[in-house]
């Protein structure tokens, strides 16, 4: 039997934190379209339930249209289940409907259980340990759902979910979300746990491959391969700087840097490096140089200047007794390296970024 | 640097001159008009280039000093610098495209790269302006005056390669001070922070309002609780209700099945009883309406032999009438011949007699022309003899002979054609056709007579015979035709009854005729077809009810009803007006929690969005901070800066006026390079000097300003007649100072009046 394993996908996100509106709006879309186009997925390669893992939706009062929207596609996907499990971003509330589609199957705040052929589905939108956890037939398939995040020693934190207290119970494969990226380890000697992460990134702390895993349940127990499935993907791009790089010099960085990628990606290119005082990095301008060849881009220098004051000591000129003026002043050194550089480029007459 | 000799081409006025130079002072002393301004600015043209300005409220120099001969502008001039020779060629167009420039080192006579044609800036390490300002010393324009930009204030720090920055002070300052107004400005608070912390404020009242729509969300989300708990209590009646009726549903299909079975057992009994009255067979309508029509002709064929009455007394009379004509009953064929041939004989007596009339009346005629014949033959006769007789009684002459004779022969002649004629029609007999025909005739009605002796032996009665065979024969014929039509009724009835008995018998028909047995069974075939039908539909609808209610009906459990029907209904219908009464109410509250989610929604974005202000409101203070101190650590540059050169400034100032003024000490040089008075511990702008000594200190400052500018590569002085307003004494000293400056630098002094040469 085929399953899907999805989660986090945010539908209603406003994805305005990273992008501009009319990219953000177009974002939002995109975000339901790829969900469809897994619910396409499904029904294409006879699926028969898709778990979904916690946080279909961003926030706890999701918009009407949305979620109406998804009650439209799971009613016109009647031969898939859609187990759907609570995170800590959405409730399960469609405005509305008092009354759910068949295949639209819910999980409590106990451990509910759905049977299938030779398949066991058992989730708990609270429950983040097992205890309480109910007794398994090791001679199906169990798969186990939670959203949270692993909890890792002591280490405090929202959400957590002990999952080495569910190790040897007769669990095959634990469906977690919560974790945006996909991450896979072995639970016991039997079983593994999963977090599939999002459908799509949504800001730049979600590059890399988004999709959801495909589970192949049988006699063998569940066999897990994850599916890239993500629209656009999003890249951090980190570019090294040296020395008194020209502009040309960062975009040829840049340019061998960002190779590969594609032109549909959200693509985030990071200046870092120490370079002297005589550097100009203009984000914007370059910004604007690759903003053409992929669908967004943000730039950000993270660079740190060195300045050699030794050089300046004996430079009788203005810029000389600027530097020495700002050295001798008592601040802080990174404040220091940021007065010179503002000072500098005022002398040099390029713009101020303010 | 030492500039050694000069050819000008063509430039303003000049033409054709060269000139050689010496280290010290070169004095060019020639009348107004001459064209020593023009050498000056040839000699800067050399450094610098022309000035091509498009600004139309200076004559520009590449239209003053264009050749007023026409010829070729431009020329070349020989100049030293760190032990090195070049001549430096220029030609100058009316576009500074045209011109031409040429450097080349003396030394090997091969052209160099050494300088560009930026020669000027390249030597003296600043812009025409600044030169003109420093070296280029003229008393009649505001240029003599020397100011402190920003080009000779880099150069006084020996800033030969690094003038950008001190060019740019000002701007830079500029800059950061526009930029730190920017983000704090002077006055208001509508700056960049100002603006953030409004947008803060902004947003944290935003906030304030998802706060609101969250507690409104709570209000809704319990407004929705409330109405789906009483929702789902009354979906509970409703579904008791429900399956109250559901019970009384249950009955009435199963009453209704009950019904339908008797129905079918009543229909299948009813089917079987025709079925038995039918048990022969079921007779189509066809062959009923067959039977029925062979009913009525059985009725037919019966009262129409009723109708046939004495029929005893006419086989009698048929039976004489055979007798009578021995067995030959003439035909009707026959009898009329008979009556064709009475007809035709009494006919042709009556045509003989005609035709005897006729012979008659021809024979009578006959005979009367005869006579006449015979009279006029006669007469004749006599007429002629009488003319013989006179012919020879009388003696006549010859003529009268003549007439008497020919009278005569008349006479005899007319006498013999009567002779003729009666001989002729004696031998014609005119009745001789009519006599044929008579006999004809006669011989005709003697066959007619002979084929009516059948009829009677006495011709003269044949008449009645005749008539009195035909009545009979009439009679005996009309006997004959009623005696077969009664028998083949008879026989007809008897075979239309031979063939419907056996077909009647096969069914227990009643009636009291053929007919009504007919149409009796008719009738049961009707019922029959009826009750088939009838039955058909029955169990069809049964199967219909059974298929649509399954077999399971029949099994389930129903129970007395509760309650009618009716009040079932009312309270179900009331529970689903409560429910969608309620629904709407759940649906409002949706709607309400949906408005307010979409502004509890905006949470999130708003405090990133905050934390983004209050972030961007750090930045923008840290930055403001940042550029306060970049200007003011830029400042405190240039102030360090202007202290370094004041000091050797000021020094080569008091050099040079103790040259011309041994004796005075008050006067001083600011950073600004702007002279002051200092008199009574105050200090007076050059505005309370005198002309002359206004000129003299604005030499003195123009050459302290040279000297602390150009320590190592000191380029000429040229001085343009600078000493005119300078009385006697005052000339006296300047031409000494400047006689002295010449041991430290060439010095070119332009001057049109020999009081003002030096010798």
């Amino acid at each position: 039997m085929k399953i899907i394993h999805c989660a986090d996908l945010h539908l209603n996100s406003r994805m305005e934190s990273n992008l501009p509106p009319e990219k953000a709006r177009e974002r939002r879309y995109e975000l339901f379209d790829t969900f469809a186009a897994m619910v396409d997925y499904a029904k294409n390669n006879g699926v028969r339930a898709v778990i979904i893992a916690g946080d279909m939706f961003d926030t706890e009062n999701g918009c009407t249209r949305i979620k109406n929207r998804v009650l439209d596609l799971i009613k016109s996907s009647p031969e898939t289940d859609f187990l759907y499990l609570k995170g800590n971003h959405d409730s399960a509330d469609f405005p509305g409907e008092t009354q759910y589609p068949k295949n639209l199957k819910l999980f409590g705040s106990g451990w509910t259980v759905y049977s299938y052929d030779g398949t066991d589905i058992i989730g708990s939108e609270s429950c983040s340990d097992a205890d309480g956890f109910p007794e398994l037939d090791e001679k199906r398939v169990n798969i186990v759902v939670l959203h949270g995040q692993e909890k890792i020693g002591n280490l405090p934190g929202d959400n957590l979910i002990d999952i080495q207290s569910f190790a040897n119970r007769g669990i095959d494969y634990m469906a977690l979300g919560h974790i945006h990226s996909y991450k896979c380890q072995r639970l016991d000697e039997r079983g593994e746990y999963c977090y599939c992460g999002c459908l799509e990134g949504r800001g730049f702390d979600e590059c890399g491959d988004k999709g959801f895993i495909l589970l192949d349940t049988g006699a063998d127990g569940v066999i897990h391969q994850f599916i890239p499935f993500a629209k656009r993907r999003l890249y951090t791009v980190n570019v090294r700087l040296s020395g008194a790089p020209s502009g040309s010099d960062m975009i040829d960085a840049a340019n061998g840097a960002l190779s590969g990628i594609s032109s549909d990606g959200l693509v985030k290119i990071v200046f870092e490096g120490d370079v002297d005082e005589q550097t100009d990095i203009d984000t914007e301008y370059i910004r604007r140089r690759f903003e053409s060849s992929f669908y967004f881009v943000k730039v950000v220098d993270n660079t740190s200047v060195l300045i050699d004051y030794e050089r300046y000591k004996n430079d009788v000129s203005l810029k000389g007794g600027f530097i020495r003026a700002v050295n001798e002043s008592g601040m802080e050194e990174e404040r220091k390296k940021k007065v010179i550089m503002t000072g500098l480029r005022s002398l040099a007459g390029r713009e101020l970024d303010i | 640097m030492i500039i050694k000799e000069c050819h000008i081409e063509n430039f303003g006025v000049l033409s054709d001159l060269s000139f050689k130079f010496i280290d010290g002072v070169n004095v060019i002393k020639e009348d107004n008009g001459w064209g020593k301004s023009t050498l000056a600015v040839f000699i800067k043209c050399m450094f610098y280039g022309m000035e091509y300005t498009k600004k139309r409220k200076k004559l520009p120099e590449n239209k003053k000093y264009m050749p007023w001969n026409g010829g070729k502008c431009g020329g070349w001039l020989v100049f030293s610098v760190k032990d090195k020779t070049y001549r430096v060629t220029r030609y100058f167009g009316a576009k500074e495209a045209d011109c031409e420039f040429e450097l080349y080192d003396l030394t090997t006579n091969l052209p160099s790269r050494d300088y560009s044609e930026n020669l000027g800036a390249e030597l003296f390490g600043i812009d025409r302006a600044s030169f003109e300002r420093s070296i280029f010393i003229k008393l009649d324009s505001e240029q003599s005056k020397p100011e402190l930009s920003g080009s000779i204030s880099a150069k006084l720090n020996n800033l030969v390669y690094n003038t950008d920055d001190m060019n740019n002070y000002e701007t830079a300052a500029e800059a950061l001070d526009k930029a730190a107004s920017a983000i704090v400005p002077k006055r208001g608070a509508n700056g960049l922070i100002g603006k953030t912390e409004e947008e803060i404020r902004r947003v944290k009242d935003a906030l304030a309002d998802c706060d609101n729509a969250e507690r409104g969300i709570k209000v809704q989300r319990g407004k929705i609780n409330a109405a789906d708990e009483k929702i789902a209590a009354l979906r509970e009646k409703s579904a008791a209700v429900s399956a109250e009726l559901k019970n009384i549903e249950l009955l009435e299909k199963k009453e209704r099945y009950r019904r339908l079975s008797e129905a079918v057992t009543a229909l299948d009994g009813r089917r079987a009883e025709l079925a038995e009255f039918f048990r022969n067979g079921v007779p189509s309508e066809e062959e009923l309406d067959m039977r029925a029509r062979e009913t009525n002709e059985l009725d037919k064929y019966k009262s129409r032999a009723a109708e046939i009455t004495a029929s005893e007394e006419k086989r009698r009379f048929l039976a004489e009438t055979e007798d009578v004509f021995a067995g030959n009953i003439p035909t009707d064929a026959e009898m009329d011949l008979y009556a064709a041939d009475f007809d035709r004989s009494v006919k042709l007596s009556e045509e003989i007699d005609d035709i005897s009339e006729q012979i008659n009346d021809i024979n009578a005629k006959r005979q009367k022309a005869s006579r006449l014949r015979i009279a006029k033959i006669i007469g004749f006769t006599l007429i002629a003899v009488e003319w013989i007789v006179l012919l020879f009684v009388f003696s006549f002459d010859m003529t009268g002979k003549i007439v008497c004779a020919s009278f005569a022969a008349v006479g005899f002649c007319l006498a013999a054609l009567f002779a003729f004629i009666q001989i002729n029609e004696s031998r014609i007999d005119e009745a001789k056709p009519l006599k044929d025909k008579r006999e004809a005739l006669e011989t005709e009605r003697g066959k007619c007579m002979e084929n009516l002796r059948a009829v009677s032996s006495d011709s003269g009665n044949t008449a009645a015979a005749l008539s009195a065979m035909q009545r009979r024969l009439g009679k005996y014929n009309e006997f004959k035709r009623d005696v077969e039509i009664y028998d083949r009724a008879a026989a007809a009835a008897k075979r239309t009854e031979e063939d419907l008995i056996p077909f009647l018998a096969k069914y227990d028909a009643d009636g009291e005729t053929y007919f009504d047995m007919v149409q009796n069974i008719r009738g049961k075939l009707f019922e029959y077809t009826d009750a088939e039908e009838d039955y058909r539909r029955a169990a069809a609808e049964i199967r219909y009810f059974m298929a649509e209610n399954g077999e399971e009906l029949l099994m389930e459990s129903v129970h007395a009803p509760k309650a009618p029907r009716v009040e079932l209904e009312a309270a179900e219908e009331s529970c689903r007006a409560k429910i969608n009464l309620l629904t709407a109410e759940r649906a409002r509250a949706e709607q309400e929690l949906e408005r307010f989610a979409e502004t509890a929604d905006k949470r999130q974005e708003l405090e990133s969005r905050l934390c983004a202000l209050n972030e961007r409101r750090d930045e923008l203070s840290e930055k403001h901070g940042i550029l306060t101190d970049a200007l003011k650590y830029l400042k405190q540059a240039r102030e360090d800066l202007n202290m370094s050169y004041m000091t050797a400034m000021r020094d080569a100032f008091e050099k040079y006026m103790r040259m011309i003024e041994p004796e005075r000490d008050d006067i001083v040089l600011t950073a600004k390079l702007e002279t002051r008075i200092v008199n009574g511990g105050c200090q007076w702008e050059e505005e309370y000097h005198s002309r002359g000594y206004a000129d003299m200190v604005n030499i003195c400052t123009r050459l302290a300003l040279a000297d602390a500018m150009y320590k190592d590569e000191k380029p000429p002085l040229i001085l343009d007649d600078p000493f005119v307003n300078l009385d006697e004494k005052k000339t006296e000293r300047a031409l000494e100072f400047l006689r002295r400056v010449g041991y430290e630098r060439q010095v070119f002094y332009f001057t049109c009046h020999k009081s003002r040469s030096m010798t």
